[in-house]
């Protein structure tokens, strides 16, 4: 048992909380608030030396003086007595009624109180010679008390109370001494002084304090360094009505009715500035909340000055002077109708009568809700006095005043009402690029502000002033809190538990939620007669709905939900998420959803303290439909989300609950994906530890193979796989299978074995397919695609296959467009069907762009060169391959870096820059066991060898590409190797050598299909005088030295996030997702398998020959071209 | 702080100043045209990456290493000292991530450039016009080749002494490149002629600048979901002018790469000739 107020821990059988004094049976949570009150605490100083002094039925007799005085001074500012402890009275503001003024109310209260005190001593002092002393000190901050205003005085206790109590003792006699929160409550209008940060006896750190010096009227003044924003048609308005008074000749109310902070009383000041001179003779007065002046102070106000300058014109005598002299005895006095209502009204009524003879007159009533009935009921008389007299009485009024006076306003003779609405959401944000000193131009930066203020001014600059001093809008300004708190209290007791219940389902809700959240037995809450209610309140606003559909409502901004929900107690908060979730889960929503509803029912459970054996039940619910929910994200690969809901299902989850391994292996798949490899691996540990102890075997495989992509570790991750496909297979998980083939195809396109590739990638469609897991498929079809366009398959039916592929799978899934697209783009160039090639290009990049795809920042332009290069464009290539290479050292894609490289530098070599096409590759670092990029490199490299003339080693280094492309089994790999040979060959005087290399390019290209390649060996041999037979004489399709890479090896594009959530941290993802894929680094170098060797071997046949003397010749003429090409 | 006051520093440049021509002949005031070069956006900046070409992005600092930024040479920012403001070298870091993301822009265009920063931005995001005029003025008087401002004030009584920093830098060939108010509403610096001013284009073409023959914005750039740096490392797409006017600082910074010599008009002059609107593509 716990204390309901304070949680102290209670013995089974406490009647009252040893802690705080509360009674321990409290009232059923429902019916408690949290609400923010003042409280102050006055103590006498020096009393016990009075007592020494005085006889005691002299003391008691003052001190009863003394306490019936303060009790009155509380009670006129509205504030409760709380009680009497010792000497000390304890006030409380705001408990029973919530005003938006509490926090002022008491401090205006405290210094009431020393003024009576102050009375009281000169009387003590001529009758007694003694004289009291009292400090005060005041507080403001969230109290737990009933619903029902007839219980509250019985629940203040707690943190607010004892620092109230301490800042009293902490101060000096005759002082008050205030906290911070009471000092930001109030707003503007106060002197203090900093008292700086105080400790107090029983309260944790220190208290920012501040002695009060003085109180005046809050600032109402519009800022002068904020614009007038806005408002053309209210103004048209008052215009229409300051016409219609001065035509007509007639009285007028024109009452302007829009809630606190709308901008009212800024509205007529800016009409007052626009219309001078012509409006003028104003008379201004303000009703005040109850308990402060004359019932009729608004009234005195308006009339003072004017009955002042009627004065100065009055004979003696005369009728004005006799009206002067009754108003002043009465209504002037003191705001009271003395003697007689009708003989005050009548005196004004000639007051104004006198000077309206002059011109028309405008009186302006502010606040007008605060007037009581007497001042309305004469307000409604005088204008029947004033009929026919050119008056506009302009009224202001929050809609409260429909309330206290539903008939006053539009339906009455003479009489108007104008609701001011917010501000549009373009003035908005003008107004409050006003408010601040200096303003990002972000939209984000005041959207939010915006968002929040849904248009009340007044909101506006509370919001932009807590952003600039605290960063953002998270804590809500304690003036704007209050206000609306204060709004929020008046309502009914249905009203205001139906609009808390709403704020726990969201900013938008229906009638539907709210009915499920009442959850008390009997008929369900007349939620349609509430929310008339609200939305006439102005609290909530319907939204348009289809005709049929549950009428739906939303909070009219932010702030007002915000401080619905701030109103319940935690333990409410707790009840109710639970009992919506419960809801959610009948109706099927959403397990995003549910769980975040689960989730802060526990979170609140916990937060108070009450643990009960439910408490983990909870939070295994919560756990489950969290994991479930981040499971799915991750599925649509929705990575930032999934991350947000598998990192909270995290933080639920103990060790030991069920389900933790599998929310750790996600969470850690999903760092992965994100490039956070650190993160990812801490936490993919984790879960193979777990799920090895608890013998998940299916998760602690997928956890592995994760760990192993992690560690950039080809060998771990290929023997994770292995490893994997045989757990896997065991508990027919079809979504680890597929994975684990797709990590072996990766493994043999690594080592250029494409059609082992295409085989693995064949199951691992299927498996993809019966997980229903889109990326994997996306993945697995971009595998298999490259294989094909790499592999032995020949180009047509290549194509075809990738056409079929793409038709089957790719029809709506835009991952698969680009994944597919790619390699199929490319192997229809490399036929030279360029028409093909450009439709299946712009297919691509409609793809990419629909998909907002992070790495086609790279891929696009790497289509692009690669595409170009085979169209013989060399110059559009490099630009292209050039780009590409930028966005993938931004992305630090080392992959795609290197491929990229390779290609643009063998564009570069074909336009005889190998200087360029040197620095390219020289530092380039490739790990062993890459063959297609070793060879690639080695290629190139022999190239720039032996054009640097450094013959030996050229020749070695060609020929070593030619063994390690015999490796795959990839045509166009090796073929683009014996190129690269037979150019080497030519340049160092092996033109035997060159011939041989290029009849086998040639053999090579056309198993393949490659037709571009064909006609580029054919190029090359005509270009280094190395034809043997005359070949067929088919134009040239390219200059001689164009000659550019018929050979294309990037990486193909891998799946992306989805489409349409921002992407936070793409730039590994490029990475993470290749390594766990297909890695083509960092592999250890692996035995060449039985083809392999053969492969050499017949490599070894081609390419050994002895020179001859033609070679010489070749290589002249190889040397001539370069020189060309260089110059 | 070593800044002194914008007027100081003009009163020490009166004596250089040609205030007339009437002790010399045209003649004697060769200017270097580039007339038998037609100005296209190739001869502009084809071929340049900004390299050489000091750039500053005053906002909320710039964050350490963000791989979209790559190196930062310098990380300022205005501080508060003995009551005043003053500038200091500080640790690269960005308090709300509006600078990073400036800074990414220009980098993406520029890459060659040597990128500064100066955090006027108090530790929490709100800023103030003192911190800006601070920032500005140290800025200028680094005499950075382009000075990104992706921000302004509205409080008038800064307008006249930033002014004047403007026409100060103007002449000292530091280009204010500053954004125009997402709002229709008066603020400055973007609204003064000395600086080159942009607002943003609804169109998703990163390259696409455009000259807007309706000033006070003289030239318009991409502004809309604009790819930019996040926080901690990440990418993001955001929207509004300020991230427009880096489109431009870093073009201004590839102008100025391949011809270093331009004074903030001549450089305005090739904007304006090389926009896609006036060169008519």
């Amino acid at each position: 048992m716990s204390c309901p107020s304070c949680a102290t821990d209670l013995p089974p059988d406490a009647r009252f909380c040893a802690r705080c004094g509360t009674p321990a049976t409290a009232p059923t949570p429902a019916a408690e608030e949290r609400r923010v009150v003042t409280v102050l605490f006055c103590d006498l100083v020096g009393s016990t030396e009075l007592s020494g002094k005085l006889d005691v039925e002299v003391l008691r007799s003052i001190l009863l003086r003394y306490y019936e005085l303060m009790e009155r001074r509380i009670g006129a500012h509205g504030g409760v007595v709380e009680k009497f402890i010792g000497d000390a009275v304890m006030a409380v503001f705001g408990l029973t009624a919530t005003h938006e003024d509490d926090a002022r109310r008491a401090l205006e209260t405290a210094v009431d109180m020393l003024a009576a005190l102050g009375d009281l001593n000169t009387q003590l002092e001529r009758d007694h010679r003694v004289r009291l002393g009292a400090r005060i000190g005041v507080h403001t901050g969230e109290v737990v008390t009933t619903a029902d205003p007839a219980r509250r005085q019985a629940l203040v206790s707690g943190e607010v109370v004892n620092v109230a109590a301490r800042l009293e003792q902490a101060a000096g006699p005759g002082e008050i001494l205030l906290s911070a929160q009471t000092w930001r409550a109030c707003g503007s209008g106060l002197t203090v002084a900093e008292a700086g940060p105080v400790r107090l006896k029983g309260v944790a750190g220190p208290i920012e304090a501040g002695r009060l010096l003085g109180l005046s009227e809050p600032e109402r003044a519009p800022r002068s360094d904020v614009p007038f924003v806005g408002r053309e048609r209210y103004l048209s308005e008052l215009d229409l009505a300051w016409r219609r008074v001065t035509e007509e000749g007639d009285v007028h109310v024109l009452t302007l009715l829009g809630e606190a902070g709308i901008g009212k009383t800024r509205l007529v000041d800016e009409w007052l500035r626009r219309s001078a001179p012509a409006v003028e003779a104003v008379g201004a007065g303000r009703c005040r909340a109850a308990g402060t002046g004359g019932s009729l102070h608004a009234l005195a106000e308006c009339v003072a000055p004017l009955a002042e300058e009627a004065g100065r014109h009055a004979l003696d005598g005369s009728a004005t002077a006799a009206a002067l002299a009754l108003l002043r005895t009465g209504l002037l006095l003191d705001g009271t109708p003395a003697p007689s209502e009708d003989d005050t009204c009548a005196a004004v009524a000639h007051v104004l009568t006198v000077r309206t003879g002059e011109h028309p007159m405008l009186l302006v009533v502010d606040d007008l809700h605060w007037a009581d009935q007497p001042f309305l009921a004469l307000l409604d008389r005088l204008v029947e006095d004033l009929r026919r007299l050119p008056i506009l009485v302009l009224c202001l009024a929050r809609p409260e005043l429909m309330d206290s006076c539903p008939t006053w306003g539009t339906g009455r003779a003479n009489s108007t009402t104008v609701t001011v609405t917010g501000l549009s959401g373009a003035d908005s944000a003008v107004l409050a690029a006003h408010l601040v000193d200096l303003a990002l131009h972000t939209s984000a930066a005041t959207e939010q502000i915006v968002a929040q203020a849904d248009g009340n001014p007044l909101y506006l600059e509370q919001l932009a002033a807590t952003v600039e001093e605290a960063g953002g809008a998270e804590g809500l300004p304690p003036n704007l809190h209050a206000l609306l708190a204060a709004r929020i209290d008046r309502l009914d007791e249905t009203d205001r538990t139906v609009l808390r219940h709403a704020s726990v389902v969201g900013r938008e809700f229906d009638a539907e939620d709210l009915d499920a959240l009442a959850g008390e037995p009997g008929p369900p809450a007349a939620s349609g007669t509430v929310l008339r209610t609200l939305t006439r309140r102005g609290l909530v606003k319907p939204m348009r709905r289809p005709f049929g559909a549950s009428a739906a409502y939303c909070f009219v901004n932010g702030v007002t939900q915000r401080v619905a929900y701030e109103g319940l107690t935690k333990v409410r908060r707790g009840e109710l998420h639970e009992r919506y979730a419960e809801h959610l889960l009948r109706a099927g929503r959403p397990d995003a959803l549910i769980g975040t509803h689960l989730e802060q029912a526990y979170r609140y459970r916990s937060a108070v303290g009450r643990r009960t054996e439910r408490d983990p039940l909870l939070r295994r619910r919560a756990l489950r439909h969290l994991a479930r929910a981040g499971a799915g994200a991750l599925g649509r690969v929705d990575l930032p989300w999934a991350l947000t809901l598998l990192q909270r299902a995290a933080d639920l989850a103990d060790p030991g609950d069920q389900g933790r391994p599998e929310v750790l292996q996600r969470l850690g798949e999903v760092l992965l994906a994100l490039g956070r490899s650190t993160e990812a691996r801490e936490v993919l540990v984790r879960a193979v530890a777990e799920a090895d102890e608890h013998g998940a075997t299916g998760t602690a495989a997928h956890a592995r193979l994760h760990l192993a992509a992690c560690r950039h570790d080809d060998a771990a991750l290929e023997q994770a796989a292995v490893d994997g496909l045989a757990v896997f297979r065991v508990c027919g998980d079809e979504l680890g299978l597929a994975r684990s083939r797709l990590v072996l195809a990766g493994s043999c396109q690594r080592r250029g074995r494409h059609g082992e590739a295409v085989a693995a990638l064949g199951h691992a469609l299927t498996h993809s397919l019966a997980a229903a897991a889109d990326r994997e498929l996306a993945n697995t079809l971009g595998a298999m695609g490259l294989s094909l366009w790499h592999g032995p398959e020949p180009a047509p039916s290549a194509a075809a296959r990738c056409e079929a592929l793409l038709a089957t799978y790719g029809a709506d899934r835009l991952a698969v467009q680009v994944t597919l697209g790619f390699p199929l783009t490319v192997l229809h160039a490399l036929q030279g069907r360029s028409e093909r090639a450009a439709e299946s290009l712009a297919a691509v990049r409609r793809a990419m762009a629909a998909l907002a795809y992070g790495e086609g920042a790279v891929f696009g332009p790497l289509l692009d060169g690669t595409l170009a290069a085979l169209a013989g464009r060399p110059e559009q290539a490099q630009a292209a391959l050039r780009e590409a290479l930028e966005a993938a050292r931004a992305l630090r894609a080392g992959g795609l870096v290197r491929t990229t490289a390779l290609e643009l530098a063998r564009v570069q070599l074909a336009a005889g820059q190998w200087r360029q096409a040197a620095d390219l590759v020289e530092d380039l670092a490739v790990a062993d066991g890459h063959p297609v990029v070793q060879a690639n490199r080695y290629g190139v490299q022999a190239r720039i060898r032996a054009l640097g003339g450094e013959h030996a080693q050229a020749l070695a280094l060609a020929r070593r590409a030619v063994l390690l492309a015999h490796r795959t089994d990839s045509p166009a790999d090796q073929a683009t190797a014996c190129l690269d040979l037979a150019y080497t060959g030519a340049l160092v005087g092996r033109p035997l050598q060159a011939r041989a290399a290029l009849r086998a390019a040639r053999r090579r290209f056309e198993a393949k299909g490659h037709l571009v390649g064909v006609a580029r060996t054919r190029l090359l041999t005509e270009e280094l005088g190395l034809a043997e037979e005359p070949g067929p004489t088919g134009g040239r399709t390219a200059p001689p030295r164009a000659e550019a890479s018929p050979v294309v090896t990037p990486t193909p594009p891998v799946v992306s996030p989805a489409p349409s959530q921002p992407r936070p941290e793409p730039k590994g993802r490029a990475g993470a997702e290749r390594e766990k894929g297909r890695s083509d680094e960092g592999a250890t170098e692996r035995r060449p398998s039985a083809p392999d060797q053969a492969a050499r071997r017949r490599a070894g046949d081609e390419t050994e020959r002895r020179p001859s003397a033609p070679d010489q010749a070749a290589r002249r003429r190889a040397g001539d071209n370069t020189a060309r090409g260089e110059r | 702080m070593t800044t002194t006051t914008p007027s100081g520093r003009a009163a020490a440049r009166a004596a250089a100043l040609t205030w007339n021509l009437l002790d010399r002949r045209p003649a004697d005031i060769p200017v270097a045209t580039s007339e038998t070069v037609p100005v296209t956006p190739e001869w502009a900046y084809g071929g340049a990456d900004g390299a050489g070409v000091r750039v500053c992005v005053v906002d909320s600092g710039v964050e350490a290493g963000h791989p979209l930024v790559g190196e930062v040479v310098g990380s300022h920012a205005v501080v508060g000292r003995d009551g005043g403001l003053t500038v200091e070298e500080v640790a690269p870091a960005d308090t709300c991530g509006h600078g990073t993301a400036c800074a990414s822009i220009v980098r993406r265009v520029a890459p060659g450039c040597e990128l500064h920063s100066v955090r006027i931005l108090g530790e929490n995001g709100g800023g103030t016009g003192a911190a800006l005029l601070a920032g500005l003025s140290w800025a200028i008087e680094q005499r950075f080749d382009v000075i990104n401002l992706s921000l302004s004030t509205s409080r008038p009584q800064f307008s006249q002494v930033l002014r004047e920093m403007a026409d100060d830098a103007y002449f000292n060939r530091s280009v204010i490149v500053a954004s125009a108010h997402n709002s229709r509403i008066e603020s400055f610096p973007w609204r003064f002629s000395s600086v080159i001013s942009v607002g943003s284009h609804a169109e998703d073409d990163s390259d696409l600048v455009l000259y807007n023959p309706d000033p006070p914005v003289e030239f318009f750039a991409r502004g809309q979901a604009v790819q930019v740096a996040g926080p901690n490392g990440s990418t993001t797409r955001n929207t509004g002018n300020s991230f427009a006017a880096p489109h431009v600082t870093g073009l201004s910074a590839l102008i100025l790469g391949k011809h270093p010599r331009l004074t903030t008009f001549e450089l305005k002059t090739i904007l304006y000739l090389t926009a896609a609107n006036v060169r008519g593509v």
